[in-house]
């Protein structure tokens, strides 16, 4: 009769020992194999992360300059050129006002050429708390896709005197997608940040 | 001075103490007698022949002594106070080949700074960095005085074309390198300037055949 009772022995020991370390062995590859990955994954990230927020902030830099009464007309134009480049083709920028509840989509280049040519002596626009909403997330066709929340301070005034101001906030999409491209006979893969439609989520004085 | 340069026949006079010159006439002998000789009014002294020698020894540039012990041993001469026309007129000599020698020094050791300055003469390459990355900073934080087109004009003229590439390195990674939007020079050049942002590190500069830039690599960490 066989017996199927399990006896301890010191070879079962050395067996057991064994199966433990290389099981030890094994967890610990798989474990530093995905930190690893996920250590590789988020430099990627918070790079890409980091290169959208700079476009967003050269963004409103531009739309400062735009604004400046103390802007050239040819300097303004040029800059227009320069902010365009930093959006996906079609994209809109909402606008709304602290006197009218609606809220109007205006193609880029007509709202920057509203915005160079408003009636005012002095306009001061600042962008500030500048941070993700939705983090940058990679989508099956290789667009990374996130959504950035600004404050935008307007000022406006005429000769000494500030006749509006309001702050807005807005919500702005990001497209970020790897790209190639030939470089003076040299293959260049670089990261291409394109900003989409600018939305206004809330406006106050 | 040095007086070990100077030949005993000459230090013999330095300090002509009486009882050491006659103590040191004895022990000279022969040999020495060729030298010092006894002049008519009863002083001691080195005979023409040997002052002659001696300066034709200072005067001659190929003579084994130095430039110290020229010098050192015209001084001993002259202080000895020869009257003599042919002595004088070769001391003059001596003092004219002395004079030229110490310029040729000079010359050299003026013309040393910039054999050193041509050792540590930049990479011209490099030289080029510093100036774009000067022309950078300068659109960057404008001076009053100072029109920020000239600037831009003038950094162009470094470029093949306004077009030419400018490539900014993000991130190097697993040895990969993660590029922004390659852009234009006039572009970059017109970024700082309107946004007054600090310049990118270069991190390379290629240049065409005829020396002009045709690609900048610039990094932003």
């Amino acid at each position: 009769m066989l017996n199927l009772r399990y006896t301890f022995t010191a070879g079962n020991f050395v067996s057991l020992v064994k199966l433990f370390g290389i099981l030890s062995i094994i967890l610990c590859y798989s474990h530093s194999h995905a930190q690893s990955g996920q250590q590789a994954r988020s430099v990627n990230e918070s790079m890409i992360d980091s290169l959208a927020l700079e476009k967003i902030k050269d963004l409103g830099e531009y739309i400062n300059v735009i604004g400046s009464k103390e802007t050239s007309f040819s300097t303004a134009n040029r800059v227009i050129n320069r902010a365009m480049e930093l959006f996906a083709e079609g994209s809109e920028i909402a606008v709304s006002s602290v006197n009218q509840k609606s809220i109007t989509n205006f193609p880029l280049r007509e709202y920057f050429e509203r915005l160079m040519a408003l009636n005012y002596d002095k306009v001061t626009i600042e962008w500030y708390d500048i941070h993700y909403i939705s983090n940058l997330e990679l989508l099956s066709n290789g667009v990374y896709v996130g959504v950035v929340t600004i404050y935008q301070r307007f000022e406006a005034e005429r000769g000494d005197k500030l006749v509006y101001k309001d702050t807005t906030k807005k919500d702005i999409t990001i497209f970020v997608k790897k790209k190639e491209i030939v470089v003076a006979g040299d293959h260049v893969d670089f990261w291409d940040v394109l900003l989409g439609d600018i939305m206004v989520s809330e406006t106050v004085l | 001075m040095q007086t070990n340069f100077i030949p005993m026949r000459y230090r013999l006079f330095l300090n002509p103490t009486p009882l050491l010159l006659a103590l040191l006439i004895t022990m000279l002998g022969c040999k020495s007698q060729q030298n010092v000789v006894k002049s008519k009014d009863g002083k001691l002294s080195v005979d023409k022949e040997t002052v002659i020698r001696d300066l034709n020894n200072i005067i001659d540039p190929e003579s084994e002594l130095t430039n110290e012990e020229k010098t050192a041993l015209l001084k001993a001469i002259k202080d000895h106070g020869f009257q003599d026309a042919q002595v004088d007129s070769l001391i003059i000599e001596a003092e004219n080949a002395l004079y030229a020698t110490a310029q040729n020094t000079t010359a050299t050791e003026y013309e040393e700074p910039a054999d050193a300055t041509v050792e540590d003469e930049k990479d011209p390459l490099v030289e080029l960095e510093d100036l774009l990355t000067d022309q950078f900073k300068a659109l960057a934080n404008p001076m009053p005085a100072v029109d920020s087109e000239d600037i831009i004009s003038e950094t162009l003229n470094y470029f093949e074309s306004n077009d030419s590439p400018v490539l900014i390195i993000l991130q190097k990674l697993d040895g990969k390198t993660f590029y922004d939007r390659p852009t234009t020079i006039e572009k970059y050049l017109y970024y700082l300037k309107d946004l007054k942002r600090e310049s990118h590190q270069i991190e390379e500069v290629n240049l065409n055949t005829n020396d002009k830039i045709n690609k900048l690599i610039l990094a932003s960490y």
